[in-house]
């Protein structure tokens, strides 16, 4: 499991990334990071909704109440323009760190 | 499967979250533990382990909630919180905590006003202008006619006036119970000027010579001793006594002052008694600090004649027996068989109207006509006021109509919609009353600069607050704010607005608003044109003042005043004095005639003097061989060179020399039109005719040498019919100067002077266009103050048209949009909004330019060279009130050209 003060620091800009495909409801969120991580990334209901709040105050996030035929009654979450250009922000910083630790992690080992 | 809603409910402390979005909070985490629920179940869990599994997503419920609370999105604001608590308490039977919970939603609903900031910004201001001019107007009437005087029983206190000289002990007196005399000391008499400057004071101390009764004829005690009558023999040891301001401000209020004798220029005086506190004359506009024995001006006065010449000339006040009026006395003086001459003028004006300063000639300012005038102003500011906030208040609440409908229909009672309604007008009353002092406060620091009708010198009137001017305020400020919201608010607060909820918003009761706003903008048009059309009077009347010609070259004149402090003294005989002053006199002419840039230089004061116009323009009896007339006739003195230096051309005969100095008859050069005036035939027929002019003392016998061209005289706002000028024999501390450039001469002419008189303490210099200026003083004063007020009531009223119509648009979508689908254009429906904007707007142009002619007959007097009935003043000002209506009802009426039916329907 990955470290809590890494997965703390990243935990927004990884519902931000979910979200820019398409809305998605709070519980899919935890699912698909559960997943796409291999199960190295879980998260729980009560620690994701406070987040998803957190998003929603900044404008990044908004939510909206969806009722399809045959469906549950579920909140979906979509990026709003704003929460858009704050995760290609956030994206490039974080690739740009993750590639400069990278490096000094490699070059250590060479 | 549990209900994970009531799961989450029971759990989740959700205090201080707002009610719509803690619900929201609910289902949204119920949903989730749900959609977990069903997953494990999915997977094949058994029931119990699969709730099992989903309840250990959440485990710390505090934790989450603590989370949630620190979302400013989803809690509560802090006063709402607070209500709530309140209110809660209050349930369960706290008296004290119903009280909180209605003070904090009294806060609320006071902090949500903010969203209409727009509105409550524009009537604030409306309120603060409405009600801040009308107290700095009501501020002048209460100092110039309202404010009590100084002194017990004033009313039985006058003014003997139209007499040319009144002793004490005049058997003109003998009617009165008491009298006593102040010496005159206007700048007629610039001369007689007391001056005194004790050691320490840095000021100029204002002093009044008065007779030893004066103090005891005013019914004041003085502290100490008042004044006895060998206090007023020539040669008695100078005394003084002080105000009770500069007893306290520079003495230190000192018990062993009174009785000392204290160092002071031009001589030691000896402080006998302190005044009353708050007593500073006798007459408004009086500021003294100290009096002194009539006999004592001339040992201190700025230049007085020599000892024993100097018979002080006396503003004589005298007090009426019980039961007398003045009317009755002066029958009594009449029918005494006195010199019926002298008694022609006579007239007892109550002391309490009556303006006078050192500066200034007695005024009487029981002005019938200035009294209406101010009052009319008064009142039409706040009709004005009141139409435009009844308005706007009518406007906001009608856009609001549809949320108060709600309330009532959720059953709030109309008492708790009045008290929301009082809290908002409350908010525009506070706003309103700070904003108005703050208007009154620049307004009043300002009225010093201008001057009122009749010359009233603004800066010398107490112009402070005191109980009655904040009851005008207080009353001004709620008389307008009932006056504008009570009908919106009795429309908006009663049961029946619940029904357009069901009719929408196009019910009959839009009609009945829509017309009111028609009827309020045609009564705001109506009073803005009047003041629009007052502003437009002045306005033209200062044009015409400025660009009309006085008769003498005003654009080169300059116009210098000297004041001499060391007085010519040590002369035995009268001659002596006036070669002396004459001498003075010609030694500042060279002076200033040597100085570059100066063409020509005379002895004498400029034709337009704006405070002594009033004392200069009375009628008087106009005598040649053949009748009679009674003429306002001028009579300048000066130098010989006086008419050529003001650029006044003579016509006939010749101009006045130094050898008609002792020529009687004297000398006179007439105006021409004072010339046709007394002999028909005018002309070179008037050379060598004499006159008479006046009657008594006064009169004088003159003989035309010379005819000059007509100028001003006195004011432009009311000329002489004719001037006669006359050679001044003894010298004058008063110089006209001819330059082409006047306005760069000033420092060097002070310079100049100071070089060769000693002691001046102040030259005067003034352009003739500043002349010109202050004689438009009123003129001035009235342009600005009503193109102000003229300018933000037409503004509020395009306003006004602009709301009406987009209103108008707005509200009768619906029908304008069955008339499209029935044919009509989108041009038809603009034009039909436009009229029925514009037909209060016509109407109320009508009926204020119909109201205007009236008032502009109020102050006739003031319009120089203008009727009341200007044409095109009424003409620009109708076509401006109109054109700007038009134009703000076609950009209000524009969406209306795209209009599509359907679309329009649709959004129904």
């Amino acid at each position: 499991m990955a470290d809590h003060d890494l997965k703390k620091g990243s935990t927004e800009l990884l519902i931000l990334a979910l979200l820019d495909a398409r809305p998605r409801h709070g519980y899919e969120l935890g699912k698909l990071i559960e997943t796409r991580s291999g199960g190295r990334l879980t998260f729980r209901i009560g620690s994701l909704y406070p987040v998803l709040v957190r998003l929603e105050d900044r404008g990044l996030i908004t939510g909206r109440w969806t009722e399809k035929p045959g469906e549950r009654r579920r909140r979906f979450y979509r990026l709003t323009a704003e929460g858009r250009k704050t995760l290609e922000t956030r994206r490039i910083a974080w690739e740009d760190f993750a590639d400069a630790v990278n490096q000094i992690l490699r070059s250590r080992h060479a | 499967m549990p209900d994970w809603r009531a799961y989450v409910r029971e759990r989740l402390p959700l205090d201080g979250l707002r009610p719509e979005l803690a619900q929201d909070v609910i289902d949204d985490l119920a949903a989730q533990l749900d959609e977990a629920y069903r997953e494990h179940v999915a997977r094949g869990l058994a029931d119990a382990a699969a709730t099992a599994a989903t309840t250990a997503h959440i485990t710390d419920w505090l934790e989450l909630a603590r989370q949630l609370a620190a979302s400013r999105r989803l809690t509560l604001p802090v006063l709402e919180r607070v209500e709530r608590r309140a209110a809660d308490a209050a349930l369960e039977g706290h008296r004290l905590a119903g009280a909180i919970a209605g003070l904090t939603y009294d806060l609320r609903r006071l902090v949500r006003l903010r969203r209409h900031g727009g509105y409550h910004l524009f009537a604030i201001t409306t309120l603060a202008a409405t009600v801040g001019v009308n107290l700095i107007v009501f501020t002048i009437v209460n100092a110039l006619w309202l404010r009590p005087m100084p002194f017990p029983d004033a009313d039985r206190l006058v003014a003997v006036t139209g007499m040319a000289f009144v002793g004490l002990g005049s058997p003109v007196l003998q009617p009165f119970e008491a009298a006593a005399g102040q010496v005159m000391t206007s700048h007629q008499n610039e001369g007689l000027r007391p001056r005194i400057a004790f050691a320490g004071v840095g000021r100029d101390i204002e002093t009044i010579g008065v007779t030893p009764e004066y103090f005891r004829l005013l019914g004041l005690t003085v502290h100490g001793r008042d004044f006895t009558p060998d206090d007023d023999r020539v040669g008695a040891e100078p005394v003084a006594i002080v105000s009770y301001r500069l007893w306290s401000r520079d003495f230190g209020g000192r018990s062993e002052i009174v009785g000392a004798a204290v160092a002071a220029r031009p001589v030691p005086i000896r402080i006998v008694g302190v005044a009353p506190p708050d007593f500073h004359g006798a007459q408004r506009g009086e500021q003294a600090d100290v009096w002194i024995p009539s006999r004592l001006v001339a040992r201190v006065a700025t230049s007085p004649p020599p000892d024993g010449a100097f018979v002080p000339p006396m503003q004589v006040f005298a007090r009426l027996r019980p039961g007398d009026t003045a009317a009755t006395v002066t029958q009594r003086l009449r029918d005494t068989g006195a010199d019926p001459r002298a008694m022609e003028n006579l007239a007892l004006v109550p002391v309490k109207d009556i303006f006078g300063s050192p500066d200034s000639r007695t005024i009487v300012i029981r002005e019938g006509h200035a009294f209406r005038l101010v009052a009319g102003l008064g009142v039409l500011v706040l009709i004005g006021g009141c139409a435009t906030l009844m308005a706007l208040v009518l406007v906001h609440y009608e856009r609001r109509r549809r949320e108060q409908a709600v309330k009532i229909a959720l059953g709030a009672s109309r008492l708790r919609l009045a008290r929301e309604l009082s809290i908002e007008l409350g908010v525009l009353a506070v706003g309103g009353s700070i904003g108005a002092v703050l208007v009154t406060t620049w307004g009043l620091a300002a009225l010093p600069s201008l001057s009122l009708p009749g010359g009233v010198d603004l800066g010398r009137l107490d112009l402070s607050m005191d109980w009655r001017v904040f009851a005008v305020a207080i009353g001004t400020t709620v008389l307008t704010l009932v006056g504008a919201a009570w009908l919106p608010v009795r429309r908006f607060t009663r049961a029946r607005l619940a029904g357009e909820l069901i009719a929408g918003p196009t019910a009959t009761a839009s009609v009945s608003s829509h017309r009111m706003r028609q009827a309020l903008l045609a009564l705001h048009v109506s009073a803005t044109i009047v003041v629009l059309v007052t502003a437009g009077l002045f306005v033209r009347a200062v044009i015409h003042g400025f660009g009309g010609a006085p008769g003498f070259d005003a654009n080169r004149m300059l116009s210098v005043t000297l004041r001499v402090d060391t007085p010519l003294t040590g002369f035995q005989a009268p001659e002596a004095w006036m070669a002396a002053y004459a001498d003075r006199t010609a030694r500042v002419k060279e002076a200033i005639r040597g100085l570059p840039g100066v063409a020509d230089v005379a002895e004498g004061r400029p034709p337009i003097d704006p405070e002594s116009a009033r004392q200069m323009l009375a009628p008087r009896t106009v005598k040649t061989r053949g009748e009679q007339q009674e003429l306002i006739v001028g009579t300048l003195f000066g130098s010989s060179e006086l008419l050529s230096t003001l650029g006044v051309p003579i016509l006939a005969g010749r101009g006045l020399t130094r050898a008609d100095a002792d020529v009687v008859p004297t000398p006179a050069v007439v105006t021409a039109s004072l010339a046709r005036r007394l002999w028909p035939d005018g002309g070179l027929f008037a050379l060598g005719q004499d006159f008479v002019v006046g009657t008594g003392r006064d009169g004088g016998r003159y003989e035309v040498v010379g005819i000059a061209g007509d100028f001003v005289f006195g004011s432009l706002a009311r000329p002489a019919d004719g001037v006669v000028v006359i050679l001044n024999r003894a010298g004058g501390n008063r110089f006209v100067v001819r330059a082409a450039s006047p306005e760069t001469l000033s420092g060097a002419i002070r310079q100049a002077v100071g070089g060769v008189v000693s002691g001046v303490s102040l030259i005067k210099v003034e352009t003739g266009r500043d002349i010109i200026a202050r004689d438009l003083g009123r003129q001035r004063l009235g342009a600005w103050f009503f193109s102000g007020f003229g300018l933000a009531a037409l503004i509020l009223g395009v306003g006004g048209v602009f709301g009406l119509v987009a209103y108008l648009a707005e509200s009768r979508r619906r029908e304008f949009a069955v008339r499209l689908a029935l044919g009509a254009t989108p041009r038809d429906l603009m034009r039909y909004s436009l009229r029925a904007a514009l037909t209060p707007v016509s109407l109320g142009v009508m009926t204020g330019l119909a109201l205007a002619a009236v008032v502009a007959r109020l102050f006739a007097s003031l319009l120089t060279g203008l009727t009341p009935l200007d044409p095109l003043t009424y003409a620009v000002v109708g076509v401006t009130m109109v054109g700007c209506a038009a134009l703000a009802g076609w950009v209000a009426a524009w969406p209306l050209r795209r209009m599509m039916p359907s679309e329009a329907l649709r959004t129904e």
